[in-house]
């Protein structure tokens, strides 16, 4: 069991990373560190693939046709990260569009300032 | 589809849009006195016409759910019952609002629209339109109870509404058990879980008893009925003694013997515990009655006791019972409709609410308060009068049945009955200063007090009038 | 010819998005008529597609002849179709209000609001197509993206605060989803779903693998669709949004990740391993607390439109309640409320827009008199707000039947009780502000435009599902058949 766990080593970092990424995001108050932390979620998940599409020993998919034997890295997730980066690369954008404007709006970037602000227009 | 049920359901919804009509000026008071006098004629009719008794099915909402309307006998009792009083309780209204003006056109809407679903109880041919409408008569009651509009009004509003939508919530759970174990939701003779399970039996009785029980004031569910005596009379005097409370009555009733089933009713063996329960609501529901001033809670209170006779003879399941209680589910109408009749004649004409500051009022209000001890003796069951005949009935059910208790706990009744009733009774003739005086008759506030009085000592003297319908529905019900 | 219909319905929003910023400076109107009519065509094809599907079976169609599973493929089911169908009735109906909504917005920001919505509607329309995990993924993300967007689209400051909420919770989601789809391909070696399935089926997996995909797929779906504990951003966000947004995300969006979860869950592991695999206990127990944890928080609102925000995350709950009980019934039910309920809570939120802007406030004091001010829009907020309670021979007294045949099937005996206590707990929040509607005291003035457009067609198809059921739930039961063999 805990040789097979080794073997899989990047299965268990990807999951450590996720985690912490999801810790990040969601015990820091400052907007800037949870926009951090959900990257760094993401690149949990685009390691986890990339690991995944890694053949031991694999050559980069560039089918050669004189030699057919070789074993190639599996090239699909590499493609799927890809997507993956623009996605990952838009939802960052647009949360550093929305931070600005809130910094504009409210004068911090603190989760608790802000909610302590609202409240206060509540009353 | 039956013309006549068309007209009794369907044409009040005609009738409460017609009190806008603006061309009329007098559209709020004419519009609802002619729906309710051609809902009374077309009832009638029903029981006239050949083929009343047949299923007619407007719509089939899905499958097993089906809006269908029957004019069986029970139904028949109820319909014409409500529909029969209606015509002078709508008379009273229109004198009441006019010396009462506030949002008299809303107060009519919604008071013609409560025919619609009273009808609709009354008629309704399964479990789903009779839940559909009983559910609606809490909406269309709701804006009646407040129409005041004081915090008092708003109060009694939020405890109605309470009750009663958590009431139907209740049904609704009963019709979901009734369709899962028999598959089905019409009405039929006999019931429908003749099969099921004791527990599942028991579960349903339970369920139907709290649900319906809220609408007929079973004790503990009661207290939304005293609450609701700050609406307008004539909505005291039709729906909180007629419509609304018979509804739940006629709920009990309709799915005690229709869907439940006497035979599986048996087989629950609940009906023990559901006779304490009324027992305890006819003893307490006095009790109270006797520690009330105002005159219009005295008369909720009596309601309240009065429904136990009722549910009574539904939860005992004999024959005789129920036939003494379908007497009395008339003839208690008949007779706190009046009650509820000069209790607001004496309001509008005096503005006294209280039965401490009655004393002399008989005299200065002869007709009405002749009426008011009419039906007050027909309550505590004094000879002539309606209220008589349905406790022989209930005495000799009580016998046959073997439930002397009952008889005990009747005759307990009838002498707390006394005691609140009578010593309003003597101050009003034989204390205070006042001179004799006639009110006159020309108001529909007094003449209408005088002419359900009337009827009381009319289905007193003649007993045929309403027992072998009484009987018959009995028979329709149990066999 | 009807094969690429779900490609072109998809595409033709796309196309038509990005068309929208570049004229609206010059023809504001034309291009609001012409979204309006894109997204009409949109929902025309949808049905012509869903009765197409209905009589002549499912059509599988390979983009760019890639076969699956290489290729991603696209699947119209009549699952899929209906949900287009109904996603995109909604939208049109709701952009019907654009003009007047827009009215005083500089053109900038109406472009890019409609480039938004037809986006959305396009992602939405792509993600219940798709049968490919990845593709599921993008669109997945293209309609959290644009929801992000239309949720910013107030100038105000807690529009901003609102929509970075959404996005940061949103975004957890996402990754927790992107995981799920890892660890499927990972173990099953394919993205397509129809092969990870039949993989699944026939491989004996250890059976904590399935259950950590299910898990993951939960989570970040529950994320998105608001379900109780997750709902925090729901609130905000759909209080903050303008006025047709919020009846979108409320009526549309949140529904379309239940859909994707019962895609993803029946189309991965069919109904009985669901159940067998304690998944679809899961899903109830979530369903259940949203139910009513919703209903609750709604109770203390005094802000309309929170109010209707936490009246959807107990409405979502039916939704999952229904996919989380299975059966032709409880699927069918859920189905059934998707549409029942799009259109109840965008109606109770374009009439209720048009109170907050006659009277400057949110708060549900406003309500108070504005039955004599806009008769007819009150009258349908009341209609929908009493189909919420569940009043026979409404849309949601219908759901309610539904739920309870599926609950007595599955032996679940507290559904009836659930739900029912969910009732009166709408009737608790909604009733007090119809008294208000009618009979409570306010100003009776102001109110020059009395008009909401779109809220009658609303209304009608309202009362059309609420009293002609039967032909849609047959439709749905047919459509549930498919999902679960």
């Amino acid at each position: 069991m805990a040789e097979k766990l080794l073997h899989n080593y990047p299965y268990l970092i990807a999951a450590l990373i996720f985690a912490v990424g999801c810790y990040i995001v969601l015990s820091h108050t400052n907007l800037m560190r949870k926009i951090i932390g959900v990257n760094v979620m993401e690149t949990a998940v685009f390691l986890f693939l990339v690991a995944a599409g890694n053949v031991r020993g694999g050559k980069p998919p560039i089918i050669d046709l004189a030699n057919p034997d070789v074993a190639y890295v599996n090239p699909l997730p590499s493609a799927l990260i890809l997507t993956g980066i623009v996605v990952s690369v838009s939802v960052t954008a647009l949360s550093l569009a929305l931070v600005v404007r809130i910094h504009r709006q409210y004068g911090t970037i603190d989760a608790d300032e802000i909610a302590a602000i609202r409240s206060a227009e509540d009353v | 589809m039956n013309v006549l049920i068309l007209i009794a359901v369907a044409l009040p919804v005609l009738g409460a849009v017609a009190v806008w009509l603006p061309s009329l000026r007098r559209a709020p008071l004419v519009a609802p006195l002619l729906t309710a006098v051609l809902v009374a004629l077309a009832v009638a009719g029903l029981k006239l016409m050949p083929g009343g008794g047949e299923t007619s099915t407007w719509w089939q909402v899905a499958p097993g759910l089906s809006i269908a309307f029957r004019a069986d006998e029970a139904a028949w009792l109820f319909a014409m019952l409500a529909a029969a009083l209606w015509v002078p309780a709508t008379a009273y209204a229109n004198s009441y609002m006019a010396h009462h003006r506030h949002k008299v056109r809303r107060f009519f809407t919604f008071f013609t629209l409560s025919l619609t679903a009273t009808m609709g109880i009354a008629l309704s041919a399964n479990f789903f339109t009779l839940y559909l409408f009983y559910e609606l008569l809490t909406f269309v009651t709701w804006p009646l109870v407040i129409h005041n509009e004081t915090p008092d009004a708003r109060r009694a509003g939020r405890v109605y509404l309470i009750y009663s939508l958590a009431g139907a919530a209740v049904v609704l759970a009963a019709m979901v058990a009734t369709w899962w174990v028999a598959g089905t939701l019409d009405f039929t003779p006999g019931g429908l879980l003749a099969g099921a399970s004791p527990a599942v039996i028991r579960l349903t009785v339970i369920l139907l008893t709290l649900g319906f029980g809220v609408k007929a004031a079973v004790m503990p569910l009661h207290a939304w009925l005293p609450a609701a005596m700050v609406a307008p009379t004539p909505v005291s005097a039709l729906l909180h003694a007629v419509a609304v409370v018979n509804a739940g009555c006629f709920g009990l009733l309709r799915t005690f013997y229709s869907v439940v089933g006497s035979a599986a009713l048996e087989a629950a063996a609940l009906s023990t515990s559901l006779l304490a329960l009324a027992s305890i609501t006819i003893i307490i529901g006095s009790i109270f009655a006797l520690r009330q001033d105002l005159l219009k809670r005295r008369l909720a209170y009596s309601t309240v006791s009065q429904l136990g006779y009722i549910t009574l003879g539904v939860f005992s399941g004999s024959p005789g019972l129920l036939l003494g209680s379908l007497m009395h589910f008339v003839n208690h109408g008949l007779m706190k409709i009046t009650l509820f009749f000069c209790a607001g004649a004496i309001i509008t004409r005096t503005g006294i609410e209280h039965i401490s500051k009655m004393e002399g009022i008989g005299r200065r209000m002869p007709w009405v308060m002749g009426a008011f001890t009419l039906a007050a003796l027909g309550m505590v069951g004094i000879i002539p009068i309606n209220g008589f005949q349905s406790k022989w009935f209930l005495f000799q059910g009580a016998l046959t049945a073997g439930r002397p208790e009952v008889i005990v706990i009747l005759l307990a009744s009838a002498l707390l009955n006394a005691f609140y009733f009578f010593p309003i009774i003597g101050a009003a003739f034989f204390k205070g200063e006042e001179k004799w005086q006639s009110e006159g008759l020309s108001s529909a506030l007094i003449w209408t007090p005088v002419l359900t009085a009337a009827l009381c000592i009319v289905f007193g003297l003649i007993p045929s009038l309403l027992h072998p319908l009484a009987a018959e529905t009995v028979q329709s019900l149990i066999n | 010819m009807f094969n690429n219909l779900p490609v072109l319905i998809v595409v033709m929003l796309l196309i038509s998005a990005f068309l929208a910023p570049l004229f609206v400076r010059r023809f504001r109107r034309a291009t609001q008529v012409v979204a309006g009519v894109v997204t009409w065509t949109a929902a025309g094809l949808s049905a012509w597609l869903l009765a197409r599907v209905v009589q002549a079976g499912p059509i599988r169609f390979a983009v760019g002849g890639w076969p699956a599973p290489w290729g991603i493929e696209v699947t119209a089911t009549p699952l899929s179709a209906f949900v287009v169908t109904v996603a995109t009735v909604i939208v049109a109906i709701v952009m019907l209000g654009l003009p007047r909504e827009q009215r005083d917005w500089p053109s900038n920001r109406a472009g890019w609001y409609i480039t938004l919505l037809l986006l959305l509607t396009a992602a939405m329309a792509g993600m219940t197509f798709a049968n490919d995990l990845f593709n599921l993924y993008v669109f997945f993300e293209v309609t959290a993206l644009s929801s992000w967007g239309i949720v910013a689209a107030k100038t105000d400051r807690s529009a901003a605060d609102a929509s970075f909420k959404y996005l940061m919770l949103g975004a957890i989601g996402s990754s927790f989803v992107l995981f799920a789809i890892g660890i499927t391909y990972v173990v099953t070696g394919y993205l397509n779903m129809s092969f990870a399935s039949a993989f699944i089926a026939a491989a004996q997996l250890h059976p904590i693998i399935p259950w950590v995909i299910a898990t993951f797929f939960l989570v970040g779906l529950a994320l998105k669709a608001g379900l109780f504990p997750m709902h925090i951003w729901l609130p905000d966000a759909h209080s903050a949004a303008p006025t047709s947004a919020s009846a979108l995300l409320s009526g549309v969006v949140v529904k379309v990740y239940a859909v994707a979860m019962a895609k993803v869950f029946y189309g991965l592991f069919g109904g009985a391993s669901l159940e067998a695999m304690g998944i679809s206990e899961m899903v109830r127990l979530a369903a259940v607390l949203s139910i009513l944890a919703g209903s609750l928080f709604a109770l203390v609102q005094t802000d309309i439109k929170r109010l209707l925000a936490y009246s959807t995350v107990a409405q979502i709950g039916y939704v999952f309640l229904g996919f989380g009980l299975g059966g032709t019934v409880g699927v069918a039910a859920a189905l059934y409320h998707i549409l029942a309920h799009g259109l109840m809570k965008a109606s109770l939120f374009l009439a209720s827009g048009k109170v907050i802007e006659l009277r400057g406030s949110r708060n549900i004091k406003g309500f108070a008199g504005a039955g004599r001010l806009l008769p007819l829009p009150m009258a349908i907020f009341t209609l929908a707000a009493l189909s919420m309670v569940g009043l026979p021979l409404l849309a949601g007294f219908t759901t309610k039947w539904y739920l309870f045949n599926a609950g007595l099937e599955a032996r679940l005996y507290w559904v009836p009780v659930v739900v029912i206590l969910s009732s009166l707990l709408n009737a608790a929040y909604f009733l007090p502000i119809v008294w208000r509607i009618w009979f409570g005291q306010g100003e009776a003035e102001g109110a020059a435009d009395r008009r909401v457009p779109g809220l009658i067609p609303l209304a009608v198809l309202l009362v059309a599902v609420g009293l002609v059921p039967n032909p849609l739930l047959n439709l749905l039961q047919q459509a549930a058949a498919w999902l679960i063999s």
